[in-house]
């Protein structure tokens, strides 16, 4: 028998709470993180619960109409497991639902929130179209300038600092076990299933493995290394980007603040910072030749006056507060912009969780990814999300 | 804006710099947070005082003409009241600037490109957890000490100094002469240890100046009839809204802190002085490598023989490369700035070595001497881990206390570093930066996981080093 | 009490007169609100998130303890400024006390 049932490679958010659904299901689990936990995209994201499509997922709005319906029906989900996840955690996350605006400042942008409702209505999604006025009712602290807005009344945020730890206890009490400076070295299959190599980096104990039934490639910037351990290409690309903090003032914003024509995200946290972005890019920083996620991002001054500018024109009170700290992170997207979710074909027991919106949906794709892997079906569909749809690519691996 | 070498840092060690990269011809700017020229050290009173005494005494005496020959330095472009929040990398330019140096400045953002650049930002007084030390009235001994040479002003009426640095010998007698009052000055240390100095000789002789000074300020504290104890430590500052009473504690043989046998002190000011933490955030934003020393500043900046760290066309001199003082500070800025002519191609390698031998020289010395009194001065960890309660804030930005942060690695076994414990729990995302509680926060992660402070690592440098206006970077001045 | 050096060495710039939580206040030329501040009895520079009271530590601009609202003289806006770094000047107003968060930055507090 196999060391382990499933073992977790990555300890972001979706890896702890996939290890801890999945070890709550029953499952013998290892997680294997090669930093500490959370300090991945999972940890530097801004903390939006965004459940309208967004700014970058519109831009080919007619091209994956039919994707982008059933990530709509994604947001149904994720909507209804944020409701429920401090009692599921049993701490308080931080996270306030108090809706999101998704802002339009001219008349084209007033068009395309038009496109977006009629795919979210038709989709379920509770969503509304405001005019400026009706905006500013709600939100009196939008700028003038503001024609209408798609407010989605459960939209808002939670705290990114906190959840993935969360879930990693979580997922110790659950039975699991989680392992950090475990730098996994080497996938290879075992029998039926998998063998794991991974280094301690902080001990320096040398090279250790474990077999296991499953692997789930959770590991962020990373999996396209872990899957090439495996011997198979992950369509999966590191982006680095911008957040701004301000310093704390009394309850301002509590709304999500989005965008619909510019890179904006604004929300105010629940310590008083406001947080500032909206996909505006860094740098990533070179290592002979090649991409490094081990060093943080190199500022773009253009970006953080492009999106502080971003958030000044729609939140006036913004260009009166102190810029407290600028920070860069590094996350992966596919070429659609959508996640990958589900077992590759040709490597039967390797799953991938990956890419695209992994805060917001993350706690749905760990539930949807440990039933996937427990009961080989999922409670609601992963298919369009599945690696298959890049199934060429592995057709000479595996 | 353009220039060939941007120092950061107008104190001994950018003043010497200045003057030697201008003297092999790199244009030059200086910027500088504060007014005027001279650093922390040799801080002037404002241009609008008449001070016939400023920077008198032998001490300072170097410092005197060294402010002097630089407020005369026209080749400089000087630059005061200037906040530098931060250091980008330049890419792509077209001629070879390297650097894009992004400054606050009478109410905008703006940018000064370089080819190189001296990160010389010096030093600032060691903040120590213990119950009170948020309190108004208790301060940096240094800032005590800014108040008088700076300003000419005795910040309190009753003052009390508790620390490890021979520093608040100096400070409690500048305020003595100018008619304050001491109530009392208290060494951690045991007087046996204070006398470690007179057992190295070889390192001690040259600085017999600065021992003696201390000395004398011992004595005239003494005459002046002001307590100086050794073996004693600040437990609490106590008041309502205001520092009213200090607790100061004996510390027992085994370095234990008596909280038995306190004595209280009314005083309105207590000057703490158990040494200083180096200013290396702007380096470490360019990605500079920095290694760990308690005692000598905390993240202190690599760097090779001319002075340049692991970032090519950055150089450091200074505090930030282990605290040393401004002797140490003025050589490592003119060593530096020979570096800087080297890599600019101003100067040949063999010119530049002949030229570097003096300053190494007196660097070996003085460097010796200024390892040994960090040595003295450092109180042990132990000391800090006992002041450290759990009602005293890690963090005073974020008002993390000591027991939620440890609460906090109770609950989280896995975290070990030290970004993980600030994003775990909030301690480093203030106003401050985290300069005032990465220290114990290092130390006390260290401590209780067993690891050493180089496992632990540092706060990722962030832009913009100092909080900025939103409105100064929207409405950039370029 | 504080006391300010004036003796026949020592001689302070030129009398000036600032607004500090509305009450006219002497000070000379070259000096701190820091130094005004202290030299006024005034200990509470600023108040945390939590209210607690906060006052100068370092003095050189470093720790951000000494942070107070500050309206230069002419029509700018009310902002925080470090007060050990803000020189005084004619007509400056400064109000201290104010909860860091309440105020928020500078140009908010204008509309």
């Amino acid at each position: 028998m196999a060391d382990y049932d499933v073992t977790v490679i990555g300890g972001g958010l979706i890896g702890c709470a996939s290890a801890c659904y999945l070890a709550r299901g029953g499952a013998r689990v290892a997680l294997l993180e090669r930093g500490q936990i959370n300090q991945g995209a999972s940890g530097q994201n801004a903390g939006s619960l965004h459940f309208q499509l967004e700014y970058r997922l519109i831009r080919d709005i007619d091209r994956y109409r039919r994707e982008l319906e059933f990530y709509v029906g994604m947001s149904r989900h994720a909507i209804m497991m944020w409701e429920g996840l401090d009692e599921d955690l049993g701490i308080d996350t931080q996270t306030g639902m108090h809706g999101g605006l998704m802002v339009a400042e001219t008349p084209e942008q007033v068009e395309v929130l038009k496109r977006k409702l009629e795919i979210e209505q038709s989709q379920g999604l509770e969503i509304e179209l405001l005019d400026g006025d009706g905006a500013r009712r709600i939100a009196p602290y939008l700028a003038p300038g503001i024609l209408a807005a798609l407010h989605c009344p459960k939209e808002g945020h939670s705290n990114p600092r906190l959840l993935a730890p969360a879930f990693a206890r979580r997922a110790v009490d659950a039975g699991a076990r989680v392992e950090t400076h475990a730098a996994v070295t080497g996938v290879s299959r075992s029998g039926s299933g998998w063998r794991v190599s991974y280094e301690n980096a902080a001990a320096s104990e040398g090279v250790s493995s474990i077999t296991t039934g499953a692997v789930l490639n959770a590991a962020g910037i990373w999996a396209v290394r872990v899957a090439a351990m495996a011997n198979l290409h992950l369509p999966l690309f590191p982006v680095a980007l911008t957040m701004n903090a301000t310093e704390k003032v009394d309850p301002l914003v509590p709304h999500l603040v989005q965008h619909v024509g510019r890179r904006l995200s604004l929300k105010q946290t629940d310590d008083g910072n406001l947080l500032i972005g909206g996909g505006w890019p860094s740098r990533m920083q070179q290592s002979a030749g090649q991409w490094t996620g081990s060093a943080p991002p190199e500022l773009r001054m253009d970006s953080v006056v492009g999106n502080l500018r971003a958030g000044a024109d729609v939140v006036p009170q913004v260009a009166g507060l102190r810029l407290l700290r600028v920070w860069t992170g590094t996350t992966a997207i596919t070429p659609d912009e959508l996640p990958v979710l589900g077992e590759v074909p040709q490597a039967p027991g390797f799953f991938v969780a990956a890419g695209g919106s992994g805060f917001t949906n993350g706690p749905t794709y760990a539930r949807l990814m440990s039933e996937l892997i427990l009961n080989g079906s999922s409670s609601h569909p992963l298919d369009p999300f599945s690696p298959a749809r890049f199934g060429g690519l592995n057709a000479f691996m595996g | 804006m353009k220039t060939d070498l941007a120092i950061i840092g107008a104190g001994p060690a950018g003043m010497s710099a200045a003057r030697v990269a201008s003297d092999h011809g790199l244009t030059v700017t200086v910027l500088d947070e504060q007014a005027a020229p001279g650093g922390q050290i040799y801080r002037q009173p404002p241009a609008e005082f008449t001070v016939g005494n400023a920077l008198e005494g032998r001490a300072y005496r170097a410092g005197r003409e060294m402010v002097r020959a630089a407020t005369g330095d026209d080749r400089v472009d000087w630059r005061f009241n200037t906040s530098v929040c931060g250091i980008l990398r330049q890419h792509g330019a077209e001629d070879d600037s390297r650097f894009r140096i992004l400054l606050d400045r009478a109410g905008a953002c703006s940018e000064l490109v370089a080819r190189q650049v001296l990160v010389a930002p010096g030093c600032y007084d060691m903040p120590v957890v213990f119950r009170g030390w948020n309190l108004p009235g208790v301060m940096a001994a240094g800032g005590i000490q800014a108040f008088i040479k700076g300003q000419q002003f005795v910040a309190g009426e009753r003052i009390v100094f508790s620390g490890s640095h021979p520093l608040q010998l100096i400070v409690a007698d500048q305020l003595v002469q100018a008619g304050g009052q001491v109530g009392g000055v208290y060494f951690a240390q045991r007087p046996v240890r204070a006398l470690a100095p007179l057992r190295r000789p070889a390192a001690t002789l040259p600085h017999l100046g600065k021992l003696f000074q201390a000395a004398a300020a011992l004595g005239r504290l003494k005459a002046a009839g002001v307590p100086v104890k050794f073996g004693h430590t600040v437990l609490e500052a106590t008041g309502t809204d205001r520092l009213e009473q200090v607790r100061i504690a004996p510390i027992g043989g085994d370095g234990e802190v008596r909280r038995d046998r306190t004595q209280a002190i009314d005083c309105d000011r207590l000057g703490i002085c158990f040494g200083f933490l180096v200013n290396s955030e702007l380096v470490r934003q360019v990605g500079a490598d920095c290694g760990w020393s308690d005692r000598r500043g905390g993240w202190i900046a690599r760097h090779d023989e001319w002075m340049q760290t692991t970032v090519p066309g950055m150089f450091v001199a200074g505090e930030i490369t282990g605290m040393a003082g401004g002797e140490v500070a003025a050589e490592e800025g003119g060593l530096a700035a020979l570096g800087c002519a080297l890599e600019a191609g101003r100067i040949d390698r063999g010119r530049a070595a002949e030229q570097a031998r003096a300053y190494r020289q007196r660097l070996r010395r003085a460097n010796r001497f200024a390892r040994m009194l960090c040595d003295l001065a450092w109180p042990g960890s132990a000391l800090f881990e006992q002041l450290q309660v759990d009602d005293a804030n890690l963090c005073k930005c974020e008002e993390v206390t000591a027991g939620a942060f440890r609460r906090m690695l109770d609950e989280h076994p896995h975290v070990t570093t030290a970004s993980a414990a600030k994003l775990l729990s909030r301690a480093g995302m203030g106003y401050c930066q985290g300069r005032y509680c990465h220290f114990a926060l290092t130390r006390t992660l260290a401590g209780l996981r067993g690891i050493p402070a180089e496992q632990v690592g540092r706060f990722t440098a962030r832009f913009p080093a100092r909080p900025v206006p939103v409105a100064h970077v929207v409405d950039r001045q370029d | 009490m504080t006391r300010r050096i004036e003796n026949d060495d020592t001689r302070r710039g030129a009398a000036l007169t600032l607004n500090v939580d509305g009450q006219a206040v002497a000070a000379h030329a070259g000096e701190t609100v820091a130094t005004v501040l202290l030299a006024q009895g005034i200990t509470a520079f600023n108040r945390t998130g939590s209210g607690q009271p906060r006052g100068p530590w370092c003095n050189m601009g470093t720790c951000y303890e000494c942070q107070v609202r500050v309206r230069e003289p002419g029509s700018g806006p009310e902002r925080w400024r470090r007060a050990c770094l803000c020189r005084v000047s004619e007509g400056m107003s400064v109000r201290t006390g104010v909860r860091l968060q309440s105020a928020g930055g500078g140009d908010a507090d204008e509309n």
